[in-house]
């Protein structure tokens, strides 16, 4: 007969043994497929497997055939008490099943030729049991004796038993493994702070194991594949900061990273200190803060004696107010100075006149402290008169010496939030001599106010009537004397934000010389807003006379500071630009030059030497990371009317700057001068890059490296740099020096070499402190061991089990650790890579959003996440009363929150009939688990079983055949009754009572995960089934009640798990104990952190094999 | 207890023997590679002719039965739905019916015993911790003609390996049908502009890199004295890794080739594509089509594969009109609804254009009189038949190309009826692999070339 004529395998054998495929499947012995292989403990029982004695029957022969090969087998190797079994064996099971039957099981080839117990663990275990519970030898043959049988069970017990007393704690082989793309990606970020998400391109990752991407035996170097992570390595080395200072990353590449790194680091300087002398567009006042504090800081100091203050306390007094010391310093002399400039005295007078303490007059410190915020405001005020306004009123003034304006007349903008919309706003005015003869006439002109007063103070004031009888425009009002006048302004209906702007008009001709401050206040409800306006009559003596007090007054106090402090975007440009928009000048200097550094004030009065020295290391990297000396350089000489083009910075000589036309001479000197300071700084900074990559080096490769490494890594540098070797400049070559340093196996693979041999065993060694740091780190941050895990290795503190525990806790407290959502439950439960997952018919369900897939995404793992770093039982996982949602998903879930919830996914208790929560209600799960179209409740019952009790249903024969792809189908029946149809085959009924059930009590959820009551058709959902022993699961609370009786399962299965992503390999028998132990921390309400430091604290977490025994499984010629 | 029959006896004796001889393979590294020999006789025996060309396109899951048909010779060829893209080159194709690899077809595994060897016959490993198939005949291949091109193959793909266990096994072995070696899948490469970069970019010179490889390869050597046996292994993937690339980038700067054959064209038109994947799949197979071309019409390399969905796909075709539903679950299981399976076919129907759109590029290409298309051997397979039975009792097969008028195109061979020895998929490869200058004894289950081609 032709031997195979489009004959399906299974047919042809069917009959010789089985009734049915599915029942020979079904007892697959679990060496090769996933099979029930959780079953192995006590604790597990048979309530996994069919109790069906029919099938059994027809089944037992060929799985008997089975494990008596292995034992004859493996008699010899392993033990004597299965030798003596031999006989028994031999009479009772073998004459039914040799070798023929072996043509049903593919596996017998290598179960056969395994001489180690150990190995076919699975099939040994479950053989003890089916002998124990009568199920075998079937009941057509004859039965054991009990005491036979009891002789078997004991042995194979015995034996198992005898194994793992004897290898418990094995840590197993464990293959080298290389970094996953994920770990890539993470120790990438972990050493430069970056998400450069370059490991997402490699397409290497496969899973193995234990259903994990981070176990050796399936991570491949491929062909060219080096070439990936050189690229990768190279690009990492391209975001390397290398100017003057230490090597740092930053997001932009090359010199840009250079220019914006340094622009971040001044910014972070300026905003955590406050002042900055130069404002721009838009600009806010910032850092001003600090006056309140420091005149009171210095109010203390000066009641020292009083207050119980030491003589060297005043920096102590600066740091409990969070003032910079230097500042506080600065302010202390400025109130002590003798001969203050005006207007200085008056602060000086206020804050010398405040209560001291002791005093009659004294109230308590907070009476100081308000004095103090007094006099700042005032100082405030007076900063703000003083400067020139810039351009339109909404620029924020600036006030430099160069800057210090008062003229006759004064626009005085004032801006304040309403308390309610509708009241008036009141402004409070009040005229004031500040130098001068005192008594004499004023007289202010309030210029096209009579529009927006409301009526009632519109009639009380004299509008176009000058009180000298004269006449002014009718929309005008003059003031004079120094009593306050209350200006009512009408507010439109609805308005919040309120500004009026007065524009104040000293009247020269009949007012005295004197400098009159107009002060405008408003009550804001929660304080006041002071605004001042100094007006003196036009080319006044009195401020020739005060000038240059002004301008030490300037100078002797920070200016006021503005807006986000950025080192560009000046506003207004310094000299000698052209300050005028649109100008050749302002757009050369804003596109070319870009910066000038105008932070003297805060760099010599208020930063400490460290914060000095890092804005100076800044400076040099922004003025280094491109010609700027040369572009202003090319800016001056262009300004003289010569060539742009004569000569660079580098080579103009003392004799050609002093050339130079008196007004640029000492700008270019300057300039000379500081490019050739940029130079040296960077020059200087060369060594200590070398230096900072061999640092990284020792992180990157998590272990110190030797000398003879180190003088390589020197070696290489030079040779780069050589004329005759790539020639490189110094910055190419440390980039390359940080490429080769991501491109060694010591960072793409975790070596555990060998390390100390200790009581352990001759059979094992205990792992070195680095590679147990690595191991301990890429297991629970999946990266790279940080500066104080490396610590505690040198110190050899991970030996004792007290210390590396405290590292775990530690580890697992760290958000780092919720890393451990994706890689462990993400990739474990399926949803790894959702947030990419395209298994949806977007026509039919259009609600399926990027924005919604990344949503369900974030749910599973914030929930993971919160399983992680919460303290909950890992019941949680399964059971827990807690979602988490955003708007998006409550809508998605059609749940109604009682307040919106916003666009980050946040944790809420259920309360909703249509319950979810825990594993089973993620949308991401419902939607893995979901084809296309429509539901699927054999692939969720499938998933059930595989991934939360570990107990998979073998695979569908061959020709299993299908049902339609589409629960909306014009053949009238429901996907309950095709399947029903399906099922109908005895060969597909087994499998299928074991899983549709938990399937159909999802039904309710939608292939999106959304709750439904009805399919496409209107056809109501009936989401229930029956198992095999009769039990009907309804809905999810009945799924949940299911999964309550089956916890252990659950428990074993996360335990085993957890257990083969710890180490990278497959669960051995010798594992047991420690899967047995945290079962039962599982059980005693232990969450996941104690699941993860028991693993940390076992012999197989610590130890390696002393000699990895060579697989007998593989096919070694 | 069932009889036991003597059939079933010498089956499973066979069977040993026949795992014996896939498993152990030492006898593949025994023979001869004479690749250099070859090159360098090469070019006074046969100095202008253009080389032979071997591509492979492999799509997974199978195809619908009824619509997979070809019947008639030549010009009077007829074909069934599936294959009517192919209609214009009916006289340039030959239709294979009845192969099978019988070791596929004893696997458990319905899918992935089924799916990484269908280019190797080979057996595939049930171990977890043994990740092993058999080197795959396109890879063969390129371990033969090594040295002649800058590129030894190109193993592309569509979708990337999927981060899950089938059955407990890998999907690493649903992602992967060029093997390297028995243990080792070959890269593959799913970005095209990868593809064109590697291809069209200068990777001559590259001094720095050869620097810093330089530096890790001596690393990762003295490393090697201090770790277990077991990852040596590992580590030397990571060696071979780097002469892989030391390796192309010098024959990338090499100018002269050892044939004295010049590709016709050296100008590239193709733009590069953009460096993300593309986002419709349309696109992204026929740009990896383009890039095989252009692979060949460059001879950068003159072995391709291209994997257009992994095994168990969940590859969707909305952009077929009428076909909805992914790929396995839906279509290749479509509960024998006429109107899905009309949709599995219609993806048959999309994966041969592929083949014809090959066809059509390389027939546009002419090489001194003859086209590129006659100098090449395209194959376009699947792992089963009817992929709703997961039947792998013969193989739906279809090559184009005269390989270099080495074969007699426009027929319809059918093996269905031949005895079991002639029926091996390997004998095909064995057959192929002549074609391309390489004549082994044997390959996989197959010491016999295939009768009739």
């Amino acid at each position: 007969m032709p031997f195979l004529q489009r004959i399906p395998f299974w047919e042809r054998h069917k009959n010789k043994f089985f009734a049915t495929p599915s029942q020979c499947l079904e007892w697959w012995p679990g060496g090769v497929l996933e099979t029930a292989k959780r079953s192995v403990g006590p604790r597990a029982s048979s309530d996994l497997q069919t109790s069906n004695p029919r099938q059994l029957r027809l089944v037992l022969p060929w799985i008997a055939a089975t494990f008596v090969q292995i034992m004859l087998n493996g008699l010899a190797a392993e033990s004597s008490s299965l030798a003596q079994l031999a006989p028994l064996l031999q009479k009772n099971c073998f004459e039914c099943h040799d070798a023929t039957v072996s043509q049903g099981g593919v596996n017998l080839d290598q179960t056969t030729a395994a001489s180690d117990v150990a190995r076919d663990f699975m099939i040994w275990d479950r053989a003890a049991r089916m002998v124990q519970e009568g199920k075998m030898p079937p009941a057509k043959r004859e039965p054991l004796s009990s005491s036979e049988r009891a002789q078997i069970v004991d042995a194979i017990r015995t034996t198992l038993d005898a194994h793992i007393a004897k290898h418990a704690g094995d840590p197993g082989p464990v293959a080298l493994r290389r970094l996953t793309s994920a770990e890539y990606d993470f120790a990438i970020e972990d050493l430069t702070g970056l998400s450069l998400s370059l490991g997402r391109t490699f397409v290497n990752d496969a899973v193995g194991g234990e259903g994990f991407s981070n176990v050796g035996d399936v991570q491949f170097m491929e062909d060219s594949g080096l070439e990936r992570y050189l690229e990768a390595a190279k690009t990492v080395a391209d975001h390397a900061v290398i100017g003057s200072g230490p090597i740092r990353f930053y997001p932009d590449r090359g010199l840009t990273g250079l220019e914006l790194s340094a622009m971040d680091r001044i910014q972070k300087i300026y905003r955590s200190n406050g002042f900055r002398t130069t404002a721009g567009e838009g600009a806010e006042p910032y850092g001003l803060t600090h006056y309140p504090n420091a005149f009171y800081a210095a109010w203390r100091y000066l009641h020292r004696t009083a207050l119980g203050i030491g003589e060297g306390d005043l920096g102590r007094l600066a740091r409990d107010l969070h003032v910079p010391g230097p500042f506080v310093e600065h302010i202390w002399k400025a109130l002590n100075q003798s001969n203050p400039p005006f207007p200085m005295a008056r602060f000086i007078d206020a804050w010398r006149a405040l209560p001291a303490p002791g005093s009659a007059e004294f109230q308590g410190d907070d009476q100081a402290r308000s004095g103090c915020r007094k006099i700042y405001e005032e100082l405030d005020a007076w900063q703000t008169a003083l400067a020139r306004p810039i351009g339109i009123n909404e620029e924020a003034p600036v006030m430099t010496a160069d800057f210090i304006h008062i003229t006759n007349r004064a626009p005085v903008r004032l801006q304040w939030t309403l308390g309610s919309s509708n009241a008036p706003a009141m402004v409070r005015l009040q005229l004031d001599s500040v130098l001068g003869d005192s008594h004499g006439q004023t007289f202010v002109i309030i210029r096209e106010l009579l529009g927006l007063l409301t009526p009632e103070t519109t009639n009380h004031f004299a509008f176009g009537r000058h009180p000298r009888g004269e006449t002014v425009p009718p929309t005008s009002l003059v003031i004079h004397g120094t009593d306050p006048i209350v200006l009512s302004f009408k507010v439109p209906p609805g308005t919040t934000n309120f500004s009026v702007t007065l524009n104040l008009e000293l009247d020269s001709r009949h007012s005295e010389d004197r400098i009159v401050r107009c002060r405008a206040t408003i009550d804001t409800g929660t304080g006041t807003v002071t605004r001042l306006a100094l007006l003196a009559p036009d080319k006044s003596p009195l401020l020739a006379m005060i000038a240059d007090q002004l301008v030490a007054f300037a100078s002797a106090l920070p200016q006021v500071s503005h807006r986000e402090p950025a080192p560009s975007d000046r506003d207004p440009i310094p000299a000698p630009y052209d300050n005028k928009y649109e100008s050749p000048d302002r757009n050369y200097f804003h596109y070319k030059v870009k910066y000038h550094r105008d932070d003297r004030f805060l760099a010599e009065r208020i930063l400490d030497d460290q914060e000095r020295h890092d804005l100076d290391v800044a400076w040099a990297d922004l003025l280094g990371s491109f010609d700027y000396h040369d572009l202003k350089l090319r800016f001056l000489k262009g300004k003289l009317g010569g060539s742009k083009d004569v000569g660079t910075t580098s080579d103009l000589t003392p004799e050609q700057v002093a050339q130079f036309p008196e007004s640029v001479r000492s700008d270019v000197a300057a300039l000379v001068a500081d490019r050739k300071a940029v130079m040296a700084a960077h020059r200087a900074a060369e060594p200590g890059h070398i230096e900072d990559v061999l640092a990284l080096a020792q992180r990157a490769w998590r272990r110190p490296i030797s000398a003879e490494e180190t003088a390589r890594l020197r070696r290489f540098y030079f040779d780069l740099r050589s004329p005759s070797g790539n020639a490189l400049n110094h910055v190419a070559a440390v980039r390359a020096l940080i490429a080769r340093v991501l491109t060694a196996p010591a960072f793409l693979y975790r070596f555990e070499p060998p390390s100390r041999r200790d009581e352990a065993g001759p059979e094992r060694l205990a792992l070195s402190d680095d590679a147990l740091s690595s191991r301990l780190s890429f297991f629970l941050w999946a990266s790279i061991p940080d500066e104080e895990l490396r610590r505690a290795a040198r110190a050899g503190e991970l030996r004792e089990a007290s210390g590396l525990v405290a590292q775990a806790q530690r580890l697992l407290r760290d958000p780092k650790a919720r890393r451990l959502a994706t890689e462990f439950f993400g990739q474990w439960y399926g949803f790894y890579g959702f947030e990419r997952h395209d298994g949806v018919d977007r026509t039919r369900f259009p609600e399926f959003t990027d924005a919604l897939r990344r949503s369900l995404y974030e749910e599973a793992v914030a929930f993971f996440g919160h399983i992680i770093d919460g303290n909950g039982p890992v019941d949680d996982i399964l059971f827990t009363e807690e979602v988490f949602l955003n708007d998006e998903l409550a809508r998605h879930y059609g749940w109604k929150t009682a307040s919106p919830l916003g666009s980050e996914i946040v944790r809420v208790r259920r309360e909703d009939a249509r319950a979810r929560g825990g594993l089973l209600g993620l949308g991401a799960i419902l939607t893995v688990t979901s084809p296309p179209l429509r539901t699927s409740p054999v692939k969720r019952g499938d998933w059930v079983l595989r991934r939360v009790l570990g107990t998979p249903p073998p695979p569908p024969p061959a020709n299993a055949g299908s049902i339609a792809d589409d629960d909306a189908d014009d053949d009238g029946l429901s996907v309950r009754e095709r399947l029903a149809q399906h099922s109908r085959q005895a060969s597909c009924a087994h499998c299928h009572s074991r899983f549709d059930p938990l399937g159909f009590a999802l039904e309710h959820f939608d292939p999106i995960g959304r709750w439904r009551d009805a399919y496409r058709d209107g056809r109501e959902i009936e989401a229930f089934g029956t198992l095999q022993d009769g039990a009907t699961i309804r809905g999810l609370s009945g799924l949940e009640d299911y999964l309550r009786q089956h916890r252990p399962l659950f428990y074993r299965t996360l335990s085993a798990k957890l257990l083969g992503y710890a180490l990278g390999r497959n669960e051995l028998l010798s594992d047991r104990p420690l899967i047995d132990a945290l079962v039962e921390d599982c059980a005693s309400g232990g969450g996941f952190a104690q699941l993860a430091l028991r693993i940390v604290r076992s012999p197989q977490f610590r130890y390696q094999r002393v000699a990895v025994i060579a697989d007998a499984n593989s096919h070694k010629p | 207890m069932p009889p036991q029959s003597a059939t079933s006896v010498s089956r499973r004796r066979f069977l040993r023997s026949a795992t014996g001889a896939v498993l152990a393979l030492p006898w593949l590294e025994s023979i001869p590679v004479r690749a250099a020999e070859t090159g360098k006789k090469l070019p006074s025996q046969v100095p202008t002719r253009p080389p032979v060309r071997f591509a492979c396109l492999c799509f997974a899951d199978g195809v619908e039965p009824k619509h997979w048909w070809a019947k008639g010779e030549g010009a009077e060829m007829r074909l069934g739905e599936a294959l009517r893209p192919m209609e214009p080159y009916r006289k340039d194709m030959i239709y294979l019916g009845g192969l099978f690899n019988e070791r596929a077809l004893e696997h458990t595994s319905a899918h992935l015993g089924r799916f990484p060897n269908l280019l190797s016959g080979a057996w595939v490993s049930t171990a977890q911790q043994d990740i092993r198939v058999g080197q795959t005949m396109d890879q063969r291949l390129a371990q033969h003609l090594a040295g002649n091109t800058p590129i030894p193959s190109l193993v592309l793909g569509i979708e990337p390996t999927e981060l899950r266990l089938e059955d407990g096994l890998t999907m690493l072995y649903g992602s992967c049908i060029s093997w390297k070696s028995d243990t080792r899948p070959a890269t593959k490469e799913i970005y095209p502009a990868r593809v064109f970069d590697l291809l069209v970019g200068n990777r001559s010179g590259r001094r720095l890199d050869r620097s810093i490889l330089d530096e890790v390869a001596a690393d990762a050597r003295s490393v090697r004295r201090e770790i277990h046996a077991a990852d040596r292994s590992k580590l030397e993937d990571y060696l071979e890794s780097i002469r892989d690339i030391e390796k192309r980038i010098e024959l990338a700067g090499r100018e002269r080739r050892i044939e004295g054959w010049q590709p016709s064209v050296r100008e590239v038109t193709m733009q590069r594509p953009d460096e993300a994947l593309p986002q419709d799949v349309p696109t992204h197979m026929r740009l990896m089509m383009d890039l095989i071309v252009l692979a060949f019409q460059m001879d950068k390399t003159r072995v391709a594969s291209c994997l257009l969905n992994n095994d168990l796909s969940a590859m969707t075709f909305e952009f077929l009109e009428g076909v909805r539903g992914s790929l396995h679950v839906d279509l290749t299981h479509n509960g024998n609804k006429p109107e899905v399976e009309v949709m599995h076919m219609k993806t048959n129907q999309f994966h041969v254009q592929q083949l014809a759109y090959l066809c059509s590029r390389l027939e546009a290409i002419d090489e001194g009189g003859t086209t590129a298309l006659d100098n090449s051997l395209l194959l376009c397979c699947s792992n089963m038949f009817d992929g709703d039975q997961h039947q792998a009792d013969h193989l739906p097969m279809l090559l184009a190309g005269r390989g270099g008028n080495k074969l007699k195109t426009g027929r319809v061979l059918n093996f269905l009826d031949r005895p079991i020895s002639e029926r091996r998929a390997c004998n095909l490869y064995l057959s192929l692999m002549d074609c391309m200058g390489l004549e082994l004894p044997r390959f996989g289950d197959a010491d016999q070339r295939l009768a009739l081609l």
